[in-house]
């Protein structure tokens, strides 16, 4: 097609369908790796796997839909200050904004979003406090106890 | 193209010359190729006043190349704050995709739209360039189609999330961070918010709407709704619609509900209510053990708002919960007769000296009236003056008199053994109304517990539905925990990124009418600049949101 005599050497259909198959094939890996229970084993790796293969996607799309392989100088200097401002960016966030948990305070702490606890290991087998269990019927507050005439499910 | 100017672009700007040739190369800046002339003449020219543009591509590229680096740092800088956000929560805190109804499916095929409508665009852009009209349309066309295609998809996942309640912000989101106190007692206020709509839906249901029409303007709007509430509507109407609600029996719409499935929800909302949040505010509230207190409130939490995480731990909290008010029940049951005796035994010994008080005040009345009757005999007697009769009389009045004080004397004492036996009964009852409540709550829990540990173990693993699922119009609170900041950070990522797909679509809309030349084909390389970049946020997005 467009390749022949047009002014724009870059990219034939040929091309064009070799990215568009490594992109899908990359989407696979990448979905391959998230399902991966070795690479997730350690989060760490699949992420940084993720993460590389999307540069990847990235760098294709740029370099051939986007023909910045067959670009003149010009674009390195819109790209590389802005990826380079960029970063710095999310580096700057990392003390205060990523490591916010570490400044926490213990108040903080009680209102801050709660992981799931690991089984207590404090709890009695019957997993009910002695106090709770054997104490005189009279000492229950009203607020626990339903209407008398609730039928028991 | 490919043998790049001589000069460094970066030097170019100052290169306008005041004598340059603005009218070979100025004001076209759509298809034309500026490098050339200045290639064409580096080195060998003698010194003439040219015209160097600033880097040497069209001036509408150029534009495009500047803002797109712009972009570049706006979403740079947004994915990134969302991966410093992400990695910064609190350890183990931070949602999983599908907790937060994320499908990777869906994700995964929105990308290959993506992608393919990147591959559609540069080819319209290349029939463009070869002047085949007819064929740049078609595949113009069709990268609008696929740009819909992916604003479509996205608006699905949106209303998935919002269906689930969950929003970026309140008053529609419904995420808490913690299974705390604050989380219980919302849970509690919206049961009984529920209940209440249920309650005067249920009432409002049986008189003729025309004669509230008559009366009322305000209460007419809500008689023109279907038979419920207008807030009940309104809540259901948000959640009724749509395929979702197909494996949500109870959930039809509204209007359709008849007083009996209102019934049958309000007993819902009230057992939850009981077994539920009420025993756990209870627990919680008279407990000291921490990890039980802990281990409650999160297994409602998970009950409602089920992650697979928190599958193990919560059924093994109920199991110990279980086990544990299985064993607190024949206590409690045994203690039921010995407290009941306790209640007749005060109530039998109260009775009988109350009895005793009635019978001295009868005697009391009695002497009473004796003495009177006396009075008289004496003034008779007086009367007739018969001096030995009323000396007669007055020894017996002054006997009576000595009995009646008597007999004062001893209901004075009855009276004060009853008032100290009146507390003794009043405890002894109110213990056997305590005992009696303490073990229809402990039945309600363990009905609860039994109900909902049975559906638990039979619903396959992974497949999370909770009661937020089950029963959408509680629209119970639920515990995400990071939730809100997962929303916050979704909803601006994806959000800002659909307006871009949007501001695509309607650049291609705008083009299609349009003759696809070779001589549009700059404008058309550019719109295709922007929708690649589009392309670009989406190939990062995807895996921070779906896959990490």
């Amino acid at each position: 097609m467009a390749t022949s005599a047009q002014s724009s050497p870059h990219g034939s259909l040929k091309t064009y369908l070799s990215v568009f198959i490594a992109l899908c094939v990359l989407t696979g890996i990448s979905f391959a790796v998230a399902n991966s229970q070795a690479l997730m084993a350690n989060p760490s790796v699949g992420w940084s796997l993720m993460m590389a293969v999307s540069a990847g996607k990235a760098l294709l799309v740029v370099l051939f839909f986007m023909h910045l392989k067959y670009e003149a100088n010009w674009k390195y200097v819109l790209t590389i200050p802005t990826l380079g401002m960029a970063a710095f960016l999310v580096i700057a966030l990392g003390p205060d904004i990523g490591a916010r948990t570490a400044q926490y305070s213990e108040e903080r702490w009680l209102q801050a979003a709660q992981p799931l606890g690991e089984p207590a290991p404090e709890l009695a087998p019957s997993g009910m406090p002695a106090a709770t269990a054997t104490e005189p019927p009279a000492n229950v507050p009203t607020a626990n106890v339903p209407p008398a005439d609730t039928p028991a499910p | 193209m490919t043998d790049r100017p001589h000069d460094d672009p970066t030097h170019a700007p100052s290169g306008v010359t005041p004598s340059s040739t603005h009218g070979s190369h100025g004001g076209d800046d759509v298809g034309h190729d500026f490098a050339h002339p200045v290639a064409g003449h580096h080195g060998h020219a003698p010194i003439t006043l040219e015209y160097q543009p600033a880097l040497p591509i069209p001036r509408g590229k150029l534009c495009l190349w500047l803002f797109l680096s712009t972009e570049i740092m706006f979403f740079a800088a947004l994915s990134g704050t969302y991966i410093v956000l992400r990695f910064g929560a609190p350890e183990g805190t931070w949602p999983a995709p599908e907790t937060v109804h994320l499908a990777e499916g869906i994700g995964a095929f929105n990308t290959f739209v993506l992608i393919l409508s990147s591959v559609t665009i540069v080819l319209a852009l290349e029939y463009a360039r070869s002047n085949r009209r007819g064929l740049a349309k078609f595949w113009l066309v069709l990268t609008a189609v696929l740009g819909t295609l992916f604003l479509g998809v996205k608006a699905y996942e949106y209303d998935q999330k919002f269906r689930h309640g969950i929003y970026p912000q309140h008053p529609h989101g419904r995420i808490y961070e913690r299974a705390d106190l604050s989380y219980l007692a919302a849970t509690r206020m919206r049961l009984q918010e529920e209940i209440a709509a249920l309650d005067a839906a249920l009432t409002g249901a049986t008189p003729a709407p025309v004669e509230v029409m008559e009366s009322d303007p305000a209460e007419a709007t809500s008689a023109l709704l279907p038979p419920m509430s207008g807030r009940l509507a309104a809540a259901d109407a948000g959640s009724s619609h749509a395929s979702a609600n197909a494996d949500v029996g109870a959930d039809v719409p509204a209007g359709d509900l008849s007083a009996e499935q209102l019934r049958a929800r309000r007993e819902t909302a009230e057992k939850l209510l009981a077994g539920g949040v009420r025993w756990v505010e209870g627990e919680v509230a008279t407990s000291t053990n921490d990890a039980y207190r802990r281990d409650l409130m999160q297994s409602l939490g998970y009950l409602v708002y089920p992650r697979e995480v928190a599958r193990v731990p919560a059924i093994a909290s109920m199991k110990r919960e279980q086990a544990a008010l299985n064993e607190e029940r024949p206590t409690l049951a045994a203690r039921v007769p010995e407290l009941e005796a306790e209640v007749t035994a005060a109530g039998a010994s109260f009775e009988d000296l109350v009895r005793k008080q009635s019978e001295l005040d009868e005697r009391i009345k009695t002497l009473e009236d004796e003495i009177d009757d006396l009075d008289y005999d004496i003034e008779d007697a007086e009367d007739a003056e018969d001096d030995e009769l009323v000396e007669k009389l007055e020894t017996e009045l002054e006997e009576k008199e000595e009995l009646l004080d008597e007999v004062e004397d001893e209901r004075a004492d009855l009276t004060r053994e009853i008032d100290a036996l009146r507390p003794a009964k009043a405890v002894a009852d109110a213990n056997l109304r305590k005992l009696s409540a303490r073990l229809a709550a402990v039945d309600g829990r363990l009905g609860f517990l039994r109900e909902h540990l049975s559906h638990l173990e039979h619903a396959d693993a992974g497949h999370l539905h909770g009661l937020s699922d089950e029963h959408p119009w509680m629209r119970l609170p639920i515990w995400i925990p990071s939730g809100n900041m997962w929303a916050s950070t979704y909803f601006l990522l994806t959000g800002f990124h659909a307006l871009h797909v949007l501001v695509g679509i309607i650049a291609f809309v705008v083009m299609i009418p349009l003759t696809l030349s070779p001589a549009r084909a700059g404008a058309l390389e550019n719109v295709g600049l922007y929708w690649h970049f589009v392309d670009l946020v989406w190939i990062f997005l995807f895996p921070l949101l779906y896959l990490f």
